[in-house]
Formats: C-alpha cells, sequence, structure tokens
C-alpha cells in the first residue's frame, strides 16, 4: 500500500481470508476496506501516525472485516527499502504464528479446552489493542488478569530504566499483599509458577522485560486451569502493548513541551500595560497545533503582539510555528510599519512550506500615546474591549490574505486606532469563533457578547473567561489560543521644589494627564485641587525638614477588583506630617482633600506620602 | 493672579474683582494690599466669579477680610456663582452658606444701596 493506506496489491491468501474474491479489489481500495470497524478507528488515531514516525509496526493486534466477521490478525508493516511511495504490510493469523503460538498449538492439541484458550487470548488481545495511553494498558492489562485469565487478585509491577520494580496497581481481594517479584527478571523467558502458587508473567518488549503481572490464582478453579502457555502469550502481547503506548506517550510529550516552550510570554512587569494569555488544546486528540500567541518590547516606547494559526496539527505543524513566531521578532522593526512588515513575512513563508497559508494578526502599540497599528494577513479581527463600559468592538481595518498566499496583494493594509487607559486589545485564533453549526457572524457575536460580559474585569479574568467559551457541539476540536493586552496608560511624574514657583504649571499638567486618563472636567478639577492641597502641605513641612526639599507628583490610572478603575495620585516629601502643626490652615486643607477625592490616605515612610484616589465609573458625581 | 477695586459710586462699597488663580503660592503674597484696599470700607464684595482656582490658601484669604470688616462694622460678601472654583471649595468649607452670593447683585443687595458708579476711581493690586 502507499503511506496513505491505499491498497497497491495483495496475496491470494489475504484474498482467501477477506472471503470477497479478486474482484473486490477491482476497485480502489484503501486499508480501511480490510479492517473492522475498531481496527479502522486504532488505524486513523494511532498506527497511521506511528507507521509515519517509526517507518515500521510490529505485531499490531487488530481485526480483518472478512466476509464471515472479524479475523484476529497480528499486522506488520515496513517501509520499502526500495521505494519510497511503498509500505509492505505482512498480516497473520493469531492461531498462526511464531514460537509460542507453535507452543500454543502444541498445548491446543495436546488440551482438551484449547479452544477456551485461544478464546482468552483473542478477548485479551482485543482489549490490549484499543489502549492508547500507558495508564490505559496498564488498567486493561489488571482488567485481563481477573477478567479472562481468571485470577482471583493481581499486581502489576513496571520495572525502571534502573531495573527496580514499582508498583503500578492491583486488583482482587489481597492482592495488596502479594509481593513483588525477585530474582532476574531477563532471565524469566516465559510464564513462571512460584511460591504460594503465584504466576509470574513477564510483561517484553523485543528487547527486554518492561512489566510484571502477578497473578493469585483461585484455589478452587471449578474449571480446569489455563496453561502456562497462555499466560506467556498474554505477557508478550502486554509487553508490546505497553511498549507501545510509551513511544506514543513520549512522541506527543515531546510535541507538547515544545509548543509549552515556544509559547512563553512575559512575563512583564510594566506599569503601562499588562499581558494576559491562554491556550486550549482541542479535544481532537493529543497532537500539538499550530497556534501562538507572543509579545514583546520592541523598544522603550513598542509593545509587539501577535497571534497566529499554522495549518495543520502535529510536529510540523509546531515547528512550522515555532519559526513563523520567532521569525515575527526577527523582522519586527520600530521603523517597519505592519503591512510592511507582513509582507517580509511573506517572503519567509516562501521558504517555509509548512508554514504556508498561516495566517496571523499583528499589531504594535505605542506606551506613550496609546496609539496602536495593527494588521490581520487572513486572521480573525482583533476585539477591542473598552474601558468604562462601551460596548466591545471588532477592528476590521488593516486585513490582506493569509500569509503565502498566491493572491496576496503587494500593499498590505494596516488599522490604526488610538486607545485610552484600561482598553484591552484581545487577539485570538479562530478556535474561539467556529463551530460548524452557525455562521462565522455568530460566532463573532458570541465572542463580543461574552467580551461584555466580563468587560469590567481586568485582562487576565477576561482571557480565562473567553477561553472557555461554550460553542456549539463540535466546535473543541480545534485548539484556541487568546491574548490580552490592557493599555494602562502613562505614568505622570514631577517634581517641583518647595518655593512652589512651578505650581500652577504642574496643575495644569496634571489636569491635561487627568483628561488624557480617563477624568471628566469636574473629576479632573477635583483631583487637581486635592492634589494641590496636598503639595502645599508637603512643601510647607518638608522645606522645614531640608533646605531645597522637592515634592514628588506621581499619577497613575489602574483598575482594581470589582471593575471599578481609578485614577491614583501620590504626593511624597522628605518631612513629616505628624507634629507640629504650626498652620491653622492645615485642617481645612485636608477638609477639602477629603471632600474632593474618594479616598485619602497618609503613609510615614522615609517622609510622608500622601495617596489620592478617584474612582472614574461607579465613583462620585 | 489680578484684583481690581472699584467704588460702587459714593456708597462706601468697594468691589474686589479677582480674576485668575489663588493659590498657597500668591494667596500670602495678595494678603497685606488686598487688607490696604478696602480699610475705611462701609462694603466689601469680593467677586471670585472668574477665578479659575481656588484653594484653602484662598479661603484663608477670604477669612482674613471677612474678619477685618467684622473688626470696622462693615458688610462683606463673594460673588461665586454655582459651579465655580470657588463656589466648589466655599461650600466644602461651610462659608458659603453665609458669605457667598449667586451674583453681583445679590451682592450689592446685601452689602449696599444698589446706587450707580460715579466716577472711575479704580485701584489695582497685581501679583503673578
Amino acid at each position: 500500500m502507499t503511506p496513505d493506506g491505499a491498497v497497491l496489491d495483495v496475496n491470494d491468501t489475504l484474498v482467501l481470508w477477506l472471503g470477497r474474491g479478486r474482484e473486490f479489489f477491482d476497485e480502489h481500495r484503501t486499508i480501511h476496506d480490510l479492517l473492522s470497524l475498531g481496527g479502522r478507528l486504532y488505524w486513523e488515531t494511532h498506527l497511521s501516525l506511528l507507521l509515519r514516525l517509526e517507518r515500521h509496526l510490529e505485531e499490531i493486534a487488530t481485526e480483518l472485516n472478512t466476509a464471515d466477521g472479524p479475523l484476529p490478525v497480528l499486522l506488520n508493516a515496513a517501509w520499502s527499502p526500495t521505494s519510497p511511495e511503498t509500505v509492505h504490510v505482512g498480516l497473520a493469523k493469531v492461531s498462526d504464528r511464531t514460537m509460542y503460538e507453535k507452543e500454543l498449538r502444541a498445548a491446543q492439541r495436546e488440551s482438551a479446552h484449547s479452544a477456551r484458550q485461544a478464546s482468552v487470548l483473542q478477548r485479551c488481545m482485543a482489549a490490549l489493542s484499543s489502549q492508547v495511553t500507558t495508564d490505559e494498558v496498564e488498567t486493561a492489562v489488571l482488567a485481563a488478569a481477573t477478567g479472562p485469565l481468571e485470577a482471583a487478585a493481581a499486581s502489576l509491577w513496571v520495572v525502571s530504566p534502573d531495573g527496580a520494580l514499582t508498583g503500578a496497581g492491583w486488583v482482587g481481594h489481597g492482592a495488596e499483599g502479594i509481593p513483588a517479584p525477585a530474582g532476574d527478571l531477563n532471565a524469566l523467558p516465559t510464564a513462571t509458577v512460584q511460591a504460594h502458587g503465584q504466576v509470574v508473567i513477564p510483561l517484553r518488549n523485543h528487547a527486554a522485560v518492561v512489566a510484571v503481572l502477578v497473578l493469585a490464582l483461585p484455589t478452587d478453579p471449578g474449571v480446569e486451569p489455563l496453561t502456562l502457555e497462555v499466560f506467556t502469550a498474554f505477557g508478550q502481547q502486554a509487553g508490546l502493548a505497553l511498549d507501545r503506548a510509551r513511544l506514543y506517550e513520549q512522541s506527543t510529550l515531546v510535541a507538547q513541551e515544545l509548543q509549552h516552550a515556544l509559547l512563553r510570554t512575559g512575563p512583564f512587569e510594566d506599569p503601562r500595560f499588562a499581558v494576559a494569555t491562554a491556550y486550549r488544546p482541542g479535544e481532537a486528540g493529543l497532537e500539538v497545533g499550530g497556534d501562538w500567541h507572543d509579545a514583546f518590547l520592541l523598544d522603550d516606547t513598542t509593545l509587539v503582539f501577535s497571534v497566529g494559526d499554522v495549518v495543520g496539527r502535529g510536529l510540523h505543524a509546531a515547528a512550522a510555528m515555532g519559526q513563523l513566531r520567532s521569525a515575527v521578532r526577527a523582522v519586527a522593526d520600530p521603523h517597519l510599519r505592519p503591512g510592511p512588515l507582513l509582507g517580509h513575512l511573506d517572503e519567509f513563508v516562501a521558504l517555509v512550506p509548512d508554514a504556508a497559508l498561516a495566517t496571523v494578526a499583528y499589531a504594535e502599540l505605542d506606551l506613550a500615546t496609546g496609539d496602536l497599528r495593527y494588521a490581520c494577513a487572513g486572521h480573525p479581527p482583533p476585539l477591542l474591549l473598552p474601558g468604562r463600559g462601551a460596548p466591545p468592538v471588532l477592528l476590521w481595518e488593516g486585513r490582506s490574505t493569509p500569509l503565502g498566499s498566491f493572491f496576496r496583494p503587494d500593499d498590505r493594509h494596516e488599522g490604526n486606532l488610538r486607545l485610552h487607559p484600561g482598553d484591552r486589545v484581545v487577539l485570538y485564533t479562530d478556535g474561539l469563533i467556529e463551530d460548524r453549526e452557525h455562521s462565522l457572524d455568530a460566532g463573532f457575536a458570541r465572542l463580543a457578547a461574552a467580551a461584555q460580559d466580563v468587560q469590567d474585569r481586568d485582562g487576565s479574568e477576561v482571557a480565562s473567561h473567553l477561553i472557555g467559551l461554550p460553542l456549539g457541539p463540535r466546535a473543541d476540536q480545534d485548539d484556541r489560543c487568546l491574548l490580552v493586552v490592557t493599555w494602562q496608560g502613562t505614568q505622570f511624574s514631577k517634581q517641583i521644589d518647595a518655593s512652589l514657583g512651578a505650581l500652577s504649571g504642574t496643575r495644569e499638567e496634571l489636569r491635561a494627564w487627568l483628561l488624557r486618563h480617563g477624568a471628566d472636567e469636574v473629576a479632573a478639577a477635583d483631583l487637581v485641587l486635592a492634589t494641590s492641597e496636598a503639595i502645599a502641605n508637603a512643601a510647607e513641612h518638608g522645606s522645614r525638614w531640608q533646605r531645597d526639599a522637592m515634592v514628588t507628583i506621581r499619577a497613575h490610572w489602574r483598575r482594581v477588583p470589582q471593575g471599578v478603575e481609578e485614577l491614583v495620585v501620590a504626593v511624597h516629601d522628605h518631612g513629616r506630617w505628624s507634629t507640629g502643626a504650626r498652620s491653622n490652615n492645615r485642617g481645612r486643607g485636608l477638609l477639602i482633600m477629603a471632600a474632593l477625592v474618594d479616598a485619602v490616605s497618609v503613609r510615614e515612610d522615609h517622609g510622608t506620602t500622601v495617596t489620592l484616589r478617584r474612582a472614574l465609573n461607579g465613583g462620585r458625581q | 493672579m489680578t484684583v481690581t477695586a472699584q467704588p460702587w459710586g459714593s456708597s462706601g462699597t468697594v468691589i474686589l474683582t479677582c480674576v485668575g488663580e489663588i493659590d498657597i503660592r500668591v494667596a500670602p503674597t495678595l494678603r497685606a494690599q488686598v487688607l490696604d484696599l478696602i480699610r475705611h470700607r462701609t462694603g466689601v464684595i469680593i467677586d471670585l466669579t472668574s477665578v479659575s482656582f481656588f484653594d484653602s490658601a484662598a479661603v484663608r484669604l477670604v477669612d482674613d477680610i471677612a474678619r477685618e470688616c467684622a473688626h470696622h462694622n462693615a458688610a462683606v460678601k463673594a460673588v461665586a456663582p454655582p459651579g465655580t472654583p470657588a463656589r466648589r471649595v466655599l461650600d466644602i468649607v461651610g462659608m458659603a452658606a453665609l458669605l457667598a452670593t449667586d451674583t453681583l447683585d445679590a451682592a450689592l443687595e446685601a452689602v449696599a444701596r444698589p446706587l450707580p458708579p460715579s466716577g472711575s476711581n479704580t485701584d489695582h493690586a497685581t501679583t503673578s
């Protein structure tokens, strides 16, 4: 067959087993047509991947779909050494196989209950063949022990890399008391009966014993006990199943760790912005996806952030994703606008076939002004979640085709927007909006509505809410990836000397800053007056302690829990307030401050800091 | 910051019109000049309508003027229409009810007989 599973040729024996005649193959057939339903699923989800990863398959228990019903077989496959597009597949009936089956056949001939033994073995193998992870295989082994293998109790021991035995589970009454098997396990070629009538079964892969199953048989079995040959055969199959599961887990673990390492963003400790990210793998399987998020400081005042999606899944997609994400970092430049930047990524994608038709949303935020520039190559539009109650807006500017598309434009467009402090921009992948039963428009509407539900929360709460957004029943096969950037505005910072020559100018600068950061005229005037009173106090006592005393004024925007946004002004000097309240006007100044803001606090620590807070939404009128 | 003193006719009343910011920096320096301007008057009106910034030091200045007037048995009112910075602060410190009026006419009604002004005998006090 081909690596895709298309049947190229079959021999007469297989035609005979299938019982459908040679004509069956007159039509184009794939390996799917030969396997039972369970075998087909196993092939799709597991064996085809393993075949590509390992270039061969060994002794896989599966079932043929014959005219007479399911036929258990063991499957071996190997890539042709001469033809890269051909895979040779050998099938053996379970009853026909190699040394241990010969022993089994001998046992069958000798024993009146051979039919029962064969049936037991088949049931065990069928149970093992449908397990994917090591946990599942171990559970199936123990279930088989007290099921078809008729043990009263059983314990399973796994061989660590250093040769030590670790308990992996037990089943049945008194199983906790079964001691670990002793001695050289690799000298244990077949199942053996040990002291106390316990049967020790080695589980082997092609090289060594990987686990040991210990069975406590019932004292009065009622029927004739199974032979050691059956236990040995079971051990061989279970060992291979365990080995296969480990291999699979290793490859998926590598892919997941790779993706996790590739997706590291931040953390940032910067008062001007916050970045929150979230990633949720699709439920389609353990395979890694091609989604990414990223954010980094391009220079002192520019934050770059992107979310992208490489077509496909698996290691190839993850590797292409990592390359493309790095390419964005490499290409980003303070003098390059988003449109031309995507043009450079087109050139990069031409060199990395696995990244072709990737989609990306790219944005640059000027942290000093709130100016946002963005562009989307085939990617869903960014979502703007404004602060202070305005509804969410999808940003539909700056659109062009996916990277490396034949139809790519000469100039990719960009969109522009000026953010206000507290505004959040959400980039996300299509897993958040696509389900197969509703239109994309419905997906966008649902995303916007969900964002509105949490619009008074901070970015990390928005991210964790949106990543779990329920979509239609078949939507969760796709990965979801999103990134929320909150612009927290600039910091106001100013020092004036205690002579207060710069007081009036400082008030004007602060007023302008407050108006830019969400205050209306009344709130700005109130905060300016309260701040001016605090500065007057600071100058008065600060200069009493120190010649040339300086007063420092800082202000910032912040979002507090329960969704209140507030402006905070702190006035600091090096003196102390608590003693020598000389001015009879001090009380009046404090009264005015308290009346104008939501909270005044005074802290003495290396001088005195007066902090004034005023809420922007839901605060005083 | 400018303070303009204008006699209201021959009533003995003076109107002090303040324009600009009255704050901790300028209020103490204005104090002596302003107290000079109101000496020997029977009525004083402080028009704060055009004051763009008004803090606790300004409150203290107004308080000093009122005390000086009381000392000479002169009537005093401050014009501080609602919505102005001065009114906001006078409300907060509890002085508006006794001192503030919404209009100049109301202040004149309270302080002097509403005679038309005669002559242009105007004094200035300015600081910056």
